[in-house]
């Protein structure tokens, strides 16, 4: 009685799951379909989770057009990891020591560093900044500065760092340890799942963002993939909202792609991204293996 | 620099004790000084520009040198003048205590029950299928709901006339997006957090499971017992920054609000938002003082509620306040 | 403390070397911009003046080829090197106000009245350069080939902030319909008999033809409707209407009584537009989601219209015999006979239409306007930029008709952003080597013709300082964009919603905003 009553919850946590995974890949699943269905055929039958007429006109379209893809794929991989990585680095330096008990004024320090989630002053200073005092301008670092610290992710690994037993620490330092130390040599190895978690969150967000590449990139070999994407996403609505502006307006609204080679950029820029989960698998599952240290 | 501000107010403590405690924190000022010296120019830099709300700003004269508007708050005159204020601050408070609420409880339940999956392929499986719409930008997602809705070729309407149904307009009817918005932002974030809950989950010492379990705890029991208070604090954080975020659409992500419901004005009554009125509204002026006063009126707004919120918990248990 | 401070600068120090030091290859080369991509170490190229020039595109393939050979000709001509600056179409309007509001460098920039590009509002803050006096001495021809009135069109204050891109098209305006020449001749429909009918009667006309049409074809569309384009709140001309200040915004004039600001939307017309289109949408003539869709290219790559607006003239009527096709289609597959309606006219944003201005803040004022004299004059060089070499880029088929060749340079057709595409002689842009070359230079001409004698929109010149009304502004759009499209589609029913769309804009201050028009157009003409 009790194995089936346990077996038919597991069925129905599995059945759910099941779902909720499928209504997250469906959609996706839509959007590769798009990107091989063949134009006429997206006109005349509408969308559908199966190209009703199979189509590669769109990749071809990407990979011979303007603003090369590949090169776009380099400047998003190298901003993302050298990014991601800086940024893990910084975020749990500054986190961990936040948590330290020795730190008098952690209180006043965690103020510090959230008071700009709240405030800024937005973008005109922040442009000044970067272009007129640290000169970033049209140059690569500019896409990893600006997401190099978040109040919310010292926060939140705050906490995580919270979990990690004194005791731990308390050892090291009658071994002899210094604090720096047994923050590499300890605390981090310690942290894997935590630095996971906030890295793979990162680097989506470094992935994904356009917005500071729009504002500070000027040569097309520093464009990175997204903002390709947002270009081929925008630009028709702007261009057709002021078509009375210009005859020649029409023409190049003409010359922009289609909605399959929209959806084709969109797959582009979206695979690699969504391989990074499982590959930084392994991190998540190992957990802290703190069971064998005594408290 | 810290530690002898830190000396002052801390005259009675024997000198040696100072010396021996500023020695014990220095490494740890060395670990979070480039992050605080980051935040200090990518942020507070900058935020010399809140003055701007107050000013008739001029790129001439810069952000000091231009003038002060006259009278003071002349820059934020316009959103409350505006006829909608009221009903589009209804909307981001509705539709930020929804997402708060609705994003919490299914990323809890998923991350409590992804725990139950024993099976590692399995259970990795799930979590990178419930994560992959937050890899999505607004504009994506704008389009695979348009490919879903669209009244000619939308693949909804079109199972809904197969069946011999009539075509819904889902892009003409402000109500329908009552719910269209918060499932919307539901989908894209709750795996994020979920998978937040889980790696949280999996910083509990298994000790304590094993503990409960020999004392015969049931499932539900552990859970309650020991995963939810643990996870507390997380949820507390993630709580209370949400809170300073409650007047900004979106809790700060409001591009959805704008970008889903293809800007159509006649949506306006249930999609718009502070942050998309006030985007609109000054597309044309064209002011950085008067989007600069919204802002500042957001954020302060959200400062005092964070205020409250921080000293209420920090009363009932001072670890998880947030300073 | 000091072995903190120490240990602090060796810190930022290891950053800034982590950061300047790794990094791929690719990426480390275009680090600084000024260096890279002039190879050729020639002493005289150090003196070359660098010209930073922003324009709106999208992305362009084997642009520093052509950019190079460009550069040889303005080194060798002007001995400065022009930076060519491509900003997506979707931020160029926002980064532009940006760099401007942040003292950013910039030498010459796209400028327009359109599209928050805020070409009157840059120039009254000082902006742009003031080139009255300097145009005539270093850009004489770009200065004097154009119709003088253009001028009007980009000065602030009787002086000049912007350089006119005169078009191949022409600046006089005259607006239109298409209509599907096989349709029009299956129904029977004496398209002929619209010409010059005010608006109102021309839709009138054209409704039952969409509906006879629409009957036998029941997959198409009648008349194209979207939330970004209002046939009435974008388009003053279609109703005999000029705007004062902003297009969308309240505050037209009416051409035969161009003394008194009005309230556009209080017009009988809007009224009378407002209700035929919600016919046309009960009756099926205009998409049901017109209010809300954004992009309608599908629609007419798919070549679904019936009808359309057009700003193509001369019309089928004044030069017959013209192969016009319906807007982003083919001829083939949707032939299009056009017919205009209104007056012919220059308009008062004609000028700053499209132009060029130069930062007021640049140490290259001159050089600039040397450039944009070069861009203007040097037919070659003109060509060569916006269209690429012959035969490595683009060649003639073998009708005659210009082929681009796919994946190789293409400038997106934005050459109306750089220069003057206009020229007496036909050499600066291409023309298919066919009769319809021939033909588009027929109409060319007597476009030529008609700018010179064209009637001047009485509001030219006229820049309205909008800072009194900043508030009411601002809570007037998103009024208007709230409920301008849902009325201009026909999705809701004018009886009930226009009178609450007139009463939000009287509360939203609309009042005070015509009232603050009047009293600085009343001024400014007084004034000349």
């Amino acid at each position: 009685m009790l194995y089936r009553k346990l077996h038919f919850s597991k069925l129905v946590i599995h059945l759910m799951f099941i779902a909720m995974s499928l209504a997250c890949i469906l959609p996706l699943l839509l959007v590769v379909s798009i990107s091989f269905t063949d134009e006429r055929s997206l006109m005349l039958d509408g969308y559908r989770l199966w190209p009703k007429e199979f189509s590669l006109n769109a990749y071809k379209y990407v990979f011979n057009g303007a603003g090369s893809i590949l090169n776009a794929y380099a400047v998003t991989v190298f901003v993302t990891v050298v990014g991601t990585l800086l940024h893990l680095l910084f975020t749990s330096m500054l986190a961990y020591s936040l948590t330290r008990p020795e730190v008098t004024h952690r209180k006043a320090l965690s103020f510090f560093v959230y008071l700009p989630v709240l405030f800024n002053g937005g973008l005109v200073p922040s442009y000044i900044l970067m272009t007129r005092i640290l000169h970033l301008k049209d140059t690569i670092w500019v896409l990893i500065v600006v997401g190099l610290v978040s109040a919310v992710n010292i926060l939140i690994m705050k906490n995580f760092f919270r979990t990690i037993p004194e005791s731990l620490i308390e050892s090291a330092r009658i071994d002899g340890s210094g604090e720096i130390h047994t923050f590499f040599r300890i605390v981090l190895p310690l942290s894997k799942p935590s630095l996971a978690t906030i890295g793979l969150f990162v680097s989506i967000g470094y992935w994904n963002d356009w917005m500071t590449a729009s504002l500070y990139i000027e040569s097309q070999k520093l464009r990175p993939l997204q903002y390709l994407l947002q270009s081929l996403m925008n630009n028709i609505g702007y261009l057709q909202s002021n078509s009375q502006a210009s005859r020649s307006m029409e023409a190049a609204i003409g010359m922009l792609p289609s909605e399959g080679a929209r959806m084709a950029t969109c797959v582009l820029a979206i695979g690699p991204i969504i391989l990074l989960y499982p590959l930084l698998q392994k991190y998540f599952e190992k957990g802290l293996t703190i069971g064998a240290v005594k408290e | 620099m810290k530690t002898i501000t830190n000396a002052i107010p801390n005259r009675k403590v024997k000198p040696r004790k100072r010396l021996r405690s500023a020695r014990r924190q220095m490494p740890f000022y060395l670990l979070m000084a480039p992050g605080l010296i980051l935040i200090a120019i990518l942020s507070y830099f900058p935020m010399v520009g809140v003055i701007i709300a107050f000013k008739d700003y001029n790129a001439r004269d810069g952000i000091f040198g231009s003038p002060w508007k006259d009278p003071l708050f002349k820059n934020f005159e316009f959103f409350f003048k505006s006829d909608i204020a009221k009903s589009v601050t209804f909307n981001t408070l509705f539709y930020n205590l929804i997402q708060v609420v609705s994003v919490t409880l299914c990323a809890l339940a998923l991350a409590i029950l992804l725990n139950e999956v024993k099976n590692k392929f399995v259970s990795a499986t799930y979590k990178g299928s419930i994560l992959l719409p937050t890899f999505l930008s607004w504009i994506v997602i704008q389009f695979i709901l348009f490919s879903l809705l669209s009244v000619d070729r939308g693949i909804v309407n079109s199972v809904i006339t197969d069946n011999g149904g009539e075509a819904i307009y889902w892009y003409s009817e402000p109500s329908y997006w009552r719910y269209i918005l918060p499932i919307a932002y539901l989908w894209k974030n709750v795996g994020y957090f979920s998978v937040l809950y889980v790696a949280a989950i999996a910083g509990i010492n298994t000790d304590y499971y094993e503990a409960a379990q020999l004392d015969g705890a049931s499932k539900w029991q552990r859970v309650k017992h020991i995963t939810l208070p643990l996870l507390q604090p997380t949820i507390i954080v993630l709580s209370l920054l949400w809170v300073g975020k409650l007047f900004n659409g979106g809790l700060g992500d409001w591009n959805g609000f704008y970008t889903l419901p293809n800007d159509a004005g006649a949506l306006y009554s249930t999609t718009d938002v502070i942050d998309t009125l006030v985007f609109r509204s000054l597309k044309k002026v064209n002011d950085y003082g008067m989007s600069s006063a919204i802002g500042l009126y957001q954020a302060v707004v959200g400062f005092f509620l964070v205020l409250i919120s921080n000293y209420i918990i920090k009363k009932r248990d001072p670890d998880s306040s947030l300073f | 403390m000091k072995k903190l401070s120490l240990t602090l600068l060796s810190a930022t120090m290891l950053f800034s070397i982590l950061l300047s030091g790794c990094g791929p290859k690719d990426a480390s080369s275009t680090n600084d911009p000024a260096p890279t991509k002039a190879p050729a170490p020639a002493p005289a190229d150090e003196k070359l003046v660098d010209l930073n020039f922003y324009m709106m595109n999208s992305p362009v393939n084997d642009f520093d080829r052509v950019m190079k050979k460009a550069n040889e000709i303005i080194a060798k001509d002007i001995h400065a090197k022009l930076n060519l600056i491509l900003v997506d179409s979707s931020t160029y309007a926002d980064k532009m106000n940006l760099m401007i509001n942040s003292g950013d460098d910039w030498d010459l920039g796209f400028t327009a009245s359109w599209g928050g590009i805020n070409f009157l509002e840059n120039a009254t803050k000082g902006a742009y350069a003031d080139l009255t006096d300097l145009l005539p001495k270093y850009a004489p021809e770009t200065y004097s080939r154009i119709p003088a009135g253009l001028w009007d069109g980009v000065k602030v204050k009787d002086r000049i902030y912007g350089v006119v891109n005169y078009q191949q098209w022409g600046t006089s305006k005259r607006n239109g319909f298409n209509f599907r020449k096989d349709l029009a001749e299956e129904s029977g429909f004496n398209w002929e008999a619209i010409k010059g009918k005010p608006t109102i009667e021309a839709l009138e006309m054209i409704g039952p033809f969409l509906g006879d049409a629409l009957k036998k074809h029941p997959e198409m569309i009648g008349f194209e409707t979207s939330s970004p384009y209002s046939l009435f709140a974008n388009d003053p001309l279609y109703w005999n209407m000029e705007s004062v200040g902003d297009q969308t915004l309240p505050g037209w004039i009416n051409l035969d009584n161009p003394d008194k600001v009005i309230n556009q939307y209080e017009t009988e017309d809007f009224a009378k537009f407002t209700k035929i289109m919600r016919d046309w949408f009960i009756k099926g003539y205009v998409r049901k989601d017109g209010a809300t869709v954004k992009d309608t290219s599908p629609d007419r790559k798919a070549a679904k219209f019936v009808a359309e607006k057009t700003y193509g003239w001369p019309d089928s009527i004044d030069v017959p015999g013209q192969n016009l096709a319906m807007s982003m289609s083919s001829k083939d597959k949707a032939p299009a006979v056009s017919v205009s309606t209104t007056r012919t006219m220059i308009p008062a944003g004609a000028g700053a239409n499209s132009a060029i201005s130069i930062n007021s803040e640049s140490k290259n004022i001159e050089k600039s306007l040397e450039l944009i004299e070069l861009l203007n004059t040097n037919d070659d060089l003109y060509k060569l930029i916006t269209l690429g070499e012959e035969g490595v880029d683009y060649n003639f088929n073998e009708k005659g008709a210009y082929t681009q060749i796919e994946g190789k340079y293409s400038f997106n057709w934005n050459e109306w952003q750089i220069g003057q595409s206009y020229s007496p002689t036909f050499n600066r842009s291409i023309y298919d080597k066919n009769k319809d070359g021939e033909t588009s230079k027929e109409l060319q001409k007597l476009v030529y013709e008609t700018d010179k004698t064209a009637e001047i929109s009485p509001v030219t010149g006229f820049v309205f300082d909008s800072t009194p009304v900043k508030t009411q502004l601002a809570n007037c759009t998103a009024v208007t964009t709230e409920m301008v499209p849902a009325l201009s589609s026909g999705s809701v029913d004018p009886e009930k919603v226009l009178p609450e769309f007139l009463k939000r804009l009287k509360a939203a201050g609309v009042d005070d905003i015509i009232k603050e028009k009047q009293a600085q157009y009343d001024a400014w003409r007084a004034s000349k």
